[in-house]
This record gives structure tokens, sequence and C-alpha cells, in this order.
């Protein structure tokens, strides 16, 4: 039965995850309402990852715009560069490339603090203190990420677009107008809501696995290791396997 | 020192607990009566299972057998928000403090008292967390970070965080270890003081003989994972057990380091 201590390992993480998923959905319509801790996360995940992000997405646009002028151009279709680097950066490459970038930067953090806190028993403190500690440490940080993904996003399309443009236009010499013109000619509101909505259920994603891995932490300063690595690790793999099955269900 | 009546009422009944980790099974079959009102002290060498034992009294760990009941209501039948709700009578300090590190001393010990109904004002808790500080030696450092305490300091505000809501029932899970010996006279008299002004229960672990026979109504004795005796602090220091004999002694040979 060596298959079955096989699956054992990914089986157990997304019990985790569903199971701090659930008491997420639980509790966050219970009162207090955290607002102060709501908006401290936002600054923290949002705020904070920008520059990430748009670097990110400003070189993507750019080595996109490199790559498919060459190939465009050997059959003579360079006039679609426009439209082929603003549909990728829009419908797929911003989202899950930001989410990714974000995974390394918020699900790795959370998971250290939140196991931190576990080895430190400030968790069974939150507990002693009449406190739900998903309530109080992880509902604001879920919230936060899945708001602040898409607004981010959003950003790094837009950047990623200039990416393109730039290259295009001063480095091949592609005319700015046309170019522009190409870029929302084939483009509709559709490709633009589904790549935000992908990186709202990324943001979700990948602040429920930090934490998780975090609120799941034992075995001290080694084990908080394990725990940033893993959520770092498993929060990615979420990211790419749902990215999937979203663009399936989606297109 | 007032005895309570044997009598008196039971605050926490706990019958044949048992807990293991793994393969390892740290309490087989605990049985223990706290009574209303009184200052029970568990001794206990380390690894004994004198700190699963106190998790177990506020519901922090599930047993795998036996039962915890408090103010006769059994822990296990209460769900999660229940539980997280019904731990508003406890108050409960550990071992390193467990201050939350991202606050200010003075915010961890308002943090009990901000998310308490009805509702306090600001001047009523910072008042309160004044007076706590005051209470445990620590007057004015309020505003710093946890971080730049010591360990003794980080302690005594853990403390401080545990009695903020005048509880009726207190957890220490060694309250005065690595303190000196005044700071720990200083704890054991907030612990009488807190018996006698409010009633509240308390049990408190501890390896500190003196202080165990200070504040101590009856004393227990934990070893192996079951309790070795449970008696009042006079016949606990006359007994003629040598397994207690040892642990009071302090001698490295005998019944207890035998295996």
């Amino acid at each position: 039965m060596s298959w079955v201590r096989f699956l054992e390992v990914p089986l157990r993480e997304l019990g985790q995850v569903t199971l701090v998923l659930g008491r997420v959905l639980a509790w966050t319509p219970r009162p207090p309402y955290d607002v102060g801790q709501l908006l401290q996360q936002m600054v923290r995940v949002g705020i904070a990852s920008v520059p990430v992000v748009l670097l990110t997405a400003l070189f993507t646009g750019m080595v996109m715009a490199l790559q498919i002028f060459t190939v465009l151009s050997r059959f003579g279709a360079e006039g679609y560069v426009g439209s082929i680097v603003g549909l990728a950066m829009v419908r797929e490459l911003a989202a899950v490339l930001g989410a990714l970038m974000i995974a390394g930067r918020c699900a790795s953090a959370m998971g250290a603090e939140l196991g931190t806190m576990r080895v430190t028993e400030q968790i069974d403190a939150l507990e002693v203190l009449a406190t739900d500690p998903i309530h109080y440490l992880v509902v604001p940080r879920v919230w936060a990420t899945t708001i602040m993904l898409p607004l981010l996003i959003a950003l790094a399309d837009a950047v990623g677009i200039f990416g393109g443009y730039f290259v295009s236009v001063i480095v091949m010499g592609a005319n700015p107008v046309t170019y522009m013109e190409t870029t929302f000619q084939y483009m509709e509101l559709d490709d633009l809501t589904s790549g935000l909505i992908k990186a709202a259920v990324f943001g979700l994603l990948l602040s429920v696995v930090g934490c998780a891995k975090g609120y799941y932490t034992s075995g001290g300063a080694e084990g908080v290791g394990r725990a940033t690595t893993q959520a770092v690790v498993t929060a990615s793999i979420f990211i790419l396997v749902s990215n999937f099955f979203l663009t399936k269900l989606m297109f | 020192m007032a005895v309570p009546s044997h009598r008196s009422e039971i605050k926490i009944h706990v019958r044949e607990l048992r807990k293991s980790f793994g393969a390892k099974e740290v309490l087989r079959g605990v049985d223990l009566d706290v009574r209303a009102g009184e200052s029970l002290v568990i001794l206990g060498g380390s690894g004994t299972g004198k700190s699963v034992l106190l998790k177990h009294l506020i519901g922090l760990l599930h047993p795998d057998a036996g039962k915890v009941e408090v103010d006769g209501v059994d822990l296990s039948t209460l769900d999660h928000a229940e539980l997280i709700d019904f731990r508003r009578r406890y108050g409960m300090s550990f071992q390193e403090g467990a201050l939350f590190d991202s606050m200010t001393v003075h915010d961890n010990i308002a943090f009990p008292l901000r998310r308490s109904r009805p509702k306090r004002s600001r001047r009523e808790i910072d008042t309160r967390v004044a007076d706590c500080l005051d209470l445990v030696g620590l007057e004015g450092q309020g505003p710093k970070m946890p971080s730049e305490l010591s360990g003794g300091m980080r302690r005594r505000v853990g403390f401080a965080r545990a009695i903020a809501l005048e509880p009726d029932i207190l957890l220490f899970d060694e309250p005065t270890t690595g303190l000196d010996p005044v700071m720990t006279a200083v704890i054991d008299d907030v612990i009488l003081h807190l018996k006698e002004s409010l009633g509240s229960t308390s049990v408190t672990i501890t390896h500190d003989l003196n202080s165990a026979f200070r504040i101590a109504d009856r004393i227990a004795m934990i070893h192996r994972g079951t309790i070795l005796a449970i008696d009042e602090p006079e016949a606990f220091r006359s007994t003629e057990d040598p397994r207690i004999r040892q642990f009071l002694d302090g001698r490295a040979q005998g019944p207890l380091t035998d295996t």
C-alpha cells in the first residue's frame, strides 16, 4: 500500500488548507470586526508589494515584446505584437507571475510570523484570552490579500503593456500609434476581468496556505524555517494548479 | 492560612485523563479535584506532564480519554466557539510569558481588557494596566516592547496579563521560575491576595518548593503522568512516601529516578 503513503502528504496539505479556509469563512461574519488589522495587512500586503509586482510586470512585458517581435517577424506579422503582448499580460502573465512573487513575499512572511507565534505559545495565549486565533490573525490577512491582489494585478497589467510598448517603439522602432491601437483592438472586457478574478483567487489561496503553514507549525526554530519554505512552495503549487482549472473554467 | 473544608464545592474535576503524543504517553490516567477558592500547587520534575495537564484544564489540549469538568461543564461537550467564550472565566500565564511581540507591554496587558464585555473606557483600561504593572513591580514599563525586556520581566508581564480581568480561575505555569527571591515573594503575594480578595481558584505549576509551601492550600505531586499524592502542605512536608521525600530533599538517587 505504498501509494497510500505517497498520497499522505498532499492530502494532509489539502486538509489543513481546507480546514483553515472553512474556519476563515465561518469566523468572518462574527464581531468584533477588526478594521485596523485589516487596513494594516492591506498596507503590508498591498502597498509594500507594489515595487516588486511592477518590476516583474515591466520586464515580463518587455521580454514578451522582444520574443514575439522576433517570432512574428519571421512571417511578416509584426503588426500583431501589441495585441499578443497585451492579451498575454492581461489574461495570464500579470496574474500568475505577480501572484508567484507575492507568494514569495507574503505567504512566507505569514508562515514565519504565525509559525513563530505558534512555537512561542502566543497562539495559545490568544486562545486563553478568549480570542480565536483564526479570527484575530488569519481573517484579516486572508481578506487583505484577496482584496489587494486584483488591484496590484490591474497595475501590473498596465505596466506590462507599457513595457511591451517601450521595447517595441523605442528599441524596435514600431509606430507608437498603431502599436497602441493593435493592443486594444482585440481586447475585450472579459479578458481583463478574468485575469483579475484569477488574481483574487490566487490571493485567497496564497494567504490561506501561508497562514495554515504557520498555524500548524511545530518544532521550534527549525519548524518555523520549515513552515516558511513550505508556505512558498505550497502556495506556488496551488497557484499554478488552480490557474489551469480557472482558465479551463472561464474560457 | 484558611484551609477550605472538605465539603467545599469542586471547581475543576478531572477523571482518568489520558494523553499521548505519538508513541509517548504523557498523562496516564490523572484524577484531580480542585476545590473552589483554593490554591492548588502541582509539583513534579521536568517532563512529567505538568504543563500538559494544565493545558487540559483550559481546553488547549483535548484528552485522548477521560474528562475535564469545570463548573460542572464537561469541556469536551463545548464546540470551538463556546470553548473560546468559556475561557473568559480563566486567566493563564505561560512559562516564557507568551507575550504578543508585535505589541507594547501596555497593549499586551490591555488586550484582554479591550476585548472583554461590558466595554471599558480607555481611562479605565489605562488605570487597570498601570495597577497590574505596579503589582508585579514593573511601574512605567508600559511603552516598552517585549523584546526589550529580560526573561523574568516578560514572565511578570505575562502574569500581569493573566490577572488583568481578575478571573475566577487562574492557571500559572511556573510563574516564579528564574525570578530573584524578592520577585518570587512578590508574585506569591499577588497569588495569595487574589485568592483572598476575589476568591479565585488557582492552579500553579512550579518546582520552587519555598513558593509552593507559601501559596498552597494543597499540594499535588505528579510523576510519570499520574498524581502520586495530593495533600495539605504540612502533611506533605512530613510525608513518609519515599518518592515525595526524594523530590522534597532534592536527591539524585531514589525511587523517582530509578527506571
